[in-house]
């Protein structure tokens, strides 16, 4: 789950229509500037930076997440419905056809010297212990993330 | 540049085991303990070339020379120069100090 790419720029050719999002935003706040964190407005000062960070992680998922089931339901006709669904499948279809053949990966090289580089002594067992010892750790950290399911995830658009 | 150019110099490799020189349409020479050793090329191919997408960030190359799989008796040290990708299998001569 994640983004595997997103790109803010905007492709003229495209028809305003295809990309006018179905349901209008909730919270319509502008992005901060230069890609800067969110300022959290008000921290009290008994919090650790740990906790402040926590909270401005927070606030900017929040602002970020469009909760569909708490959006304005989005009135539509089933004509229109059924209009934007083939107006969806047929720029769809022009696109698959047009795409380019993703080509594997050249490999880039590493070294012009491979036989000093090969040869070279052994990563030293000390540096493999702590790099083991801190995988251990995330490991543990990451494991311990839980999902606290309390809604549905997947929700019904409301067509009439 | 020929099989024979590639390969001089990795028998020399202190404490080496095996070697493996693959390019994109297969291994082009292999000797020791990875002769033939098909297998062990794929996944070795396969490691390198997930490692080398990684990126720090801000920079363009990948951040690393060497790609070391290491075993608790062996290790493979992985390089890619010029398209193609050395396989070496060493000796594991790093271990536990043992106090005495």
């Amino acid at each position: 789950m994640g983004c595997c790419y997103s790109s803010e720029n905007e492709t003229p050719s495209q028809d305003p229509d295809e990309i006018k999002p179905l349901i209008p935003h909730p919270n319509p706040v502008s992005k901060p500037p230069n890609g800067t964190d969110w300022i959290t407005p008000s921290v009290p000062s008994a919090r650790t930076d740990e906790q402040a960070l926590l909270t401005s992680i927070l606030t900017k998922t929040a602002q970020n997440i469009i909760d569909v089931s708490a959006a304005d339901s989005v009135m539509m006709e089933q004509h229109e419905y059924m209009d934007k669904a083939r107006q969806y499948s047929t720029k769809l279809a022009v696109l698959s056809t047009s795409l380019p053949q993703k080509k594997p990966l050249a490999l880039p090289s590493l070294t012009s010297q491979p036989h000093q580089v090969l040869a070279s002594d052994l990563v030293p067992y000390s540096d493999v212990q702590q790099v083991s010892k801190i995988a251990a750790y995330a490991y543990s950290a990451i494991s311990q993330i839980k999902v606290d399911a309390k809604e549905d995830l997947v929700v019904q658009f409301a067509i009439p | 540049m020929n099989t024979a150019a590639l390969t001089a110099g990795l028998d020399r490799i202190p404490d080496q085991l095996g070697y493996l020189v693959i390019s994109e349409d297969g291994v082009l020479a292999s000797a020791g303990e990875l002769e033939n050793d098909e297998h062990t090329a794929g996944v070795m191919m396969q490691m390198v070339r997930t490692a080398s997408r990684f990126r720090l960030s801000g920079s363009t190359d990948p951040p690393f020379k060497r790609m070391s799989v290491i075993l608790e008796d062996f290790v493979y040290t992985v390089t890619v120069s010029g398209q193609k990708v050395f396989v070496v299998k060493r000796q594991n001569n790093q271990h536990e100090p043992i106090s005495v």
